[in-house]
């Protein structure tokens, strides 16, 4: 591609958000806030983590233990998506240094993540014709995607592709109530969230038990999590029918209560007008409770209440009224909690967790209607990630430019706002992740040489 | 497992009391015979349940329906040979379902439902005898372990409805082994181990069988690949691979001789009788004097299979096709094929109706196939107008149309309705086609005009016809359409009974409208 077609080619590209001027823009180094090939190149050619990248989807399989799979990054599939839409599939690469030259080469405008196959997937054509269907993916990390788009039915601050910091909380219960989960009841430890770079999140579980899953149990780990099962057409979308929660779901409850109430309640505005509120009473299939909620309501427009208040009085008046245990039909009680769920539950994108040959963006990537970098999000503070104050693309050539030249080149992201994100991934993920590698390859490759000496002996 | 050919020797391993697990083919030999014939049996079961799920049967009414199938094709005369003829007809399933994808994936889950089922109705003693069997490396949660996670247990428990009994046994398992039981949430799960009951072993043990028999499959498409297609070329190779497609419904090759026709009555009896698809094809017939290679043959094959004689057929198709391409053309070009029918021509096999393959081959090869037919017809003879578009599939159809309805017309009240209909047919076990499942939805404005107090009646009822849209005639009626099954064969059943059942959006419409009186969309739709 030549510099004119990656120049022509972005000249239409859209900006969905536009950053306000700060004072830092008006000086010399000041970049315009556009997305733009060339300053992706540059990205790429100082910024990206390509080697940490590397060691990450290697796995430990680096050539230095004689137990490793030298072929294992090579059967990685990477996706490119080019300027104009141009989706380049099934690319491999069987070095660091191929993988970074691609990428600074072709210049992606998005990088995708697929599965490690069981041949090299470039040459898959060359067994395909052997006809036993070898090709076929073996590996990949159980991966989930939340996005805000299916959340609209809750948030009332922004719709489609906005997001704010109002309706970020739900990303943050997401966060909060998978995270443990996955850690506690599967057991998994190597953990990376990600922001989408626009208006969800993307959880990457890495342990070796979660790489070689099959379909079959990512669909029953993805069917655990699911509590959402309505549609835009059904009342209820959350239906709990049995009459105790399962475990998880209790303690996912704690999370998504504190939340409710303390957050989405009033940031959220659930009561303040008659078409909000109805639309939770609905969620109440009794008659006589509704229309007495329904008439304290509409007098109490008259009276004047504090804003703030109203939407945490009136949810009070719904808890007190379904949880007075004079009510006769059973299952009132738990109206409660399906509201809450209702509204807080996380939504998964089903079908990215189901499949082990799904691809998903990979971290570190920019997106390119926001400009903001993947990246990772720490699960532990994620009430403390902001999406608006994510680093942009322009930002970070700022950021570059300001530090002049001269300075070691390696460490040029140090200097940038990208470094703190870079060095969270290496010391929180990618050192537990490649120490717990190293040790898993040792060990089966220790019980391999026990198992031939024995077999020699023998 | 060794085949052979005449002499048998039967060599009884010894009967064990629970159900098989099929780990390894038995030192049997098999006689050619039995080879297939069981394995015909075995897959009467595995497509009754195959059958049974695609209608949403709930697990109950299944677990009864594989004990059902089980019972009524499993049998064997003598009682020490039952064991093996079960064994016998798995591994040649295996052998004839393990060589494509498709294939394998169907057997995979038939096989493993039809164990689940066959396990539940296994004491528990036998299950965990089963389970010792496997040599699951699965070990009993000590009390210990227990107590650190009773609360989760009891919890869990709870959320059955049901207290957690003190004495329960509790398996600690790796979750990734019960997937079942994780997506529905019923076992706690805890550091990647699932804690599973005594009762929900079935789940355990089932899975286990599936990842035996999935890798087993793949081994045996390997052997077949390289040994046995080339070995057994002339002996099992086309056993096994005709089996998978074989038709297993009503042999109609032989002629009975309680069902006979003759030319006289066959518009009578098309009419009373024949299945949509077939009257369809002959009332073409009549109208156009002429149907499409296809069609001939399908229609041909039909009128022989329900009792038409050579003679009276080639009468039949002379009568109509000589008004369009004269007699003497028709002996020349079409007398052949109906005689070929017979089995009077060329390789003089005579054919029978639709086995599955010629349907296949015929029926979705065509332009128009029955699903459309019976769509286009209502369109012609009615005043309803259709957009016919089809997602034809293999074994199922599906039909979509909207339709708008203007003619319903009572004592000056006129009623315009535009509708969409879809509706899936399935072909059954039988090889006959039936429709399963379809639904209304009412998407364009009803029009009535003028205002009567009528219409406030037919107002009302039309919308809460569609206000549940979905029907399922497999739930007040398990078998396929009978106007389909029965081909002129003695059991006639009156048409407009059946088909009211199997065409569920037109007795939709006369759910709605019986009430105007004087209209009977049903007869209005042609039924």
């Amino acid at each position: 591609m030549t510099k004119e077609e990656i120049e022509n080619g972005t000249a239409d590209m859209e900006i969905d958000q536009r950053e306000p001027l700060n004072g830092e823009r008006s000086e010399l180094n000041a970049v315009p806030d556009d997305f733009n090939a060339n300053y992706l190149k540059v990205y790429y050619g100082k910024l990206f983590p390509h080697a940490d990248i590397f060691k990450w989807m290697s796995y430990g399989n680096d050539g230095k233990h004689p137990g490793c799979d030298e072929s294992y990054f090579g059967r990685r599939e990477f996706s490119f998506t080019l300027d104009n839409d141009i989706y380049l599939r099934f690319q491999s690469f069987n070095s660091a240094s191929k993988l970074e030259n691609s990428i600074k080469e072709k210049c992606p405008f998005k990088i995708d993540i697929g599965p490690v196959y069981s041949v090299d997937p470039a040459k898959r054509h060359a067994y395909a014709q052997s006809g036993n269907n070898v090709f076929t993916p073996v590996e990949k990390e159980l991966v989930f995607d939340i996005d805000m788009t299916d959340y609209d039915d809750v948030r009332y601050c922004c719709s489609g592709a906005d997001v704010c910091l109002k309706c970020w909380t739900l990303m943050t219960i997401a966060i909060k109530v998978i995270d443990p989960a996955l850690r506690d009841d599967f057991g998994f430890n190597h953990i990376l969230w990600v922001y989408s770079g626009r208006r969800g999140v993307h959880c990457w579980v890495c342990d070796a038990k979660a790489r070689r899953l099959t379909n079959e149990q990512r669909s029953s780990i993805a069917e655990y999590f699911r509590v959402y099962k309505g549609n835009e057409n059904s009342q209820k979308k959350v239906s709990l029918t049995s009459s105790a929660l399962h475990p998880f779901l209790l303690r996912s409850y704690k999370v998504l209560e504190e939340f409710f109430e303390g957050n989405l309640l009033s940031n959220q505005s659930l009561f303040s007008t008659e078409e909000r509120y109805e639309k939770i009473l609905e969620m109440i299939p009794d008659e006589s409770i509704t229309s007495e909620l329904r008439g304290k309501w509409q007098d109490n427009k008259k009276s004047s209440i504090s804003k703030e208040n109203i939407n945490v009085d009136r949810w009070k008046h719904v808890k007190k009224i379904l949880k007075s245990g004079k009510q006769k039909p059973q299952g009132l009680g738990k109206c409660v909690e399906e509201i809450v769920f209702s509204f807080s539950y996380p939504r998964l994108d089903m079908e990215v967790s189901k499949h082990m040959n799904h691809l998903l963006k990979a971290p570190f990537c920019i997106h390119p209607k926001t400009g903001r970098v993947c990246v990772p999000i720490d699960p532990n503070h994620c009430e403390e990630f902001d999406p608006t104050a994510v680093p942009t693309l322009s930002k970070l050539l700022e950021e570059i430019n300001m530090g002049g030249l001269g300075t070691d080149d390696d460490a040029e992201w140090d200097r940038t706002s990208l470094g703190k994100s870079i060095r969270f991934f290496r010391s929180s993920f990618l050192q537990p992740l490649l120490k717990s590698c190293k040790e898993e390859i040792e060990n089966s490759y220790n019980a391999k040489l026990q198992h031939s000496k024995t077999s020699l002996t023998w | 497992m060794e085949i052979i050919g005449s002499q048998r020797k039967p060599v009884h391993i010894d009967v064990v009391p629970t159900l098989p697990l099929y780990r390894s083919a038995p030192p049997l030999e098999v006689r050619l015979e039995d080879f297939e014939l069981y394995a015909m049996d075995r897959l009467r079961v595995l497509k009754g349940i195959a059958d049974g799920l695609s209608r949403g049967k709930k697990s109950e009414e299944m677990k009864n329906l594989a004990d059902h199938l089980w019972k009524a094709n499993m049998r064997h005369l003598d009682a020490s040979e039952v064991v093996n003829k079960d064994i016998i007809s798995h591994f040649v399933l295996r052998l004839v379902y393990s060589r494509t994808e498709d294939l394998r994936k169907w057997f995979l889950s038939m096989e493993t439902n039809l164990f689940r089922y066959r396990l539940l109705f296994q004491r528990p003693e036998a299950q965990r005898a089963l389970m010792a069997e496997f040599d699951l490396p699965y070990r009993v949660a000590s009390n210990a372990e227990l107590e650190s996670v009773k609360e989760g247990l009891k919890q869990v428990a709870q959320s059955f409805g049901q207290p957690l009994a003190a004495d329960v046994i509790f398996y600690k398992v790796p979750f990734e082994e019960v997937p079942e039981l994780v997506a529905g949430r019923r076992v706690f799960i805890h550091k990647g181990y699932a804690y599973v009951a005594m009762n929900q072993v079935v789940s355990l043990v089932a899975t286990q069988f599936r990842s035996h028999l999935s890798k087993a499959l793949i081994l045996t498409n390997r052997k077949w690949t390289s040994t046995i297609r080339e070995q057994e070329k002339d002996r099992l190779t086309p056993i096994v691979e005709a089996l998978c497609s074989s038709y297993l419904g009503p042999d109609y090759s032989q002629p009975r001789e309680f069902a006979e026709i003759s030319i006289k009555d066959i518009d009578q009896i098309a009419k009373s009788s024949f299945p949509l698809c077939m009257r369809h094809l002959f009332e073409k017939l009549r109208e156009d004097h002429h149907l499409k290679h296809g069609g001939r043959m399908q229609l041909g094959l039909f009128l022989k299979g329900v009792g038409l004689k050579l003679e009276d057929a080639l009468a039949f198709w002379k009568a109509e096709f000589s008004q369009r391409v004269g007699s003497e053309r028709f002996d020349k070009e079409y007398a052949y094929s109906i005689r070929h029918n017979y089995g009077r021509e060329g390789k003089r096999t005579s054919l029978s109706v639709s086995s599955r393959e010629n349907r296949e081959g015929s029926i979705l090869g065509q332009r128009d196939h029955p699903g459309a037919k019976i769509v286009l017809e209502f369109s012609r003879n009615n005043n309803v107008t259709c957009k016919v578009s089809t997602l034809g599939q293999r074994e199922q159809l599906g039909v979509k149309m909207l339709a708008t309805i203007n003619g319903i017309e009572n004592e000056g009240v006129k009623a315009k309705l535009t509708l969409d209909l879809i509706m899936r047919l399935e072909r059954g076990i039988d090889g006959n086609w039936a429709i399963v499942w379809s639904e209304v939805k009412e998407v364009g404005p009803k029009v009535v005009q003028p205002q009567k107090p009528t219409i406030q009646k037919f107002h009302k009822s039309s919308t809460s016809g569609p206000s549940g849209p979905v029907w399922r005639p497999c739930q007040s009626q398990p078998l396929p359409n009978p106007a389909h099954r029965q081909r002129g064969s003695s059991e006639i059943v009156a048409l407009g009974v059946s088909e009211s059942r199997a065409l569920p959006p037109v007795e939709r419409q006369g759910d709605a409208s019986s009430r105007v009186d004087g209209v009977t969309p049903m007869s209005m739709l042609g039924v």
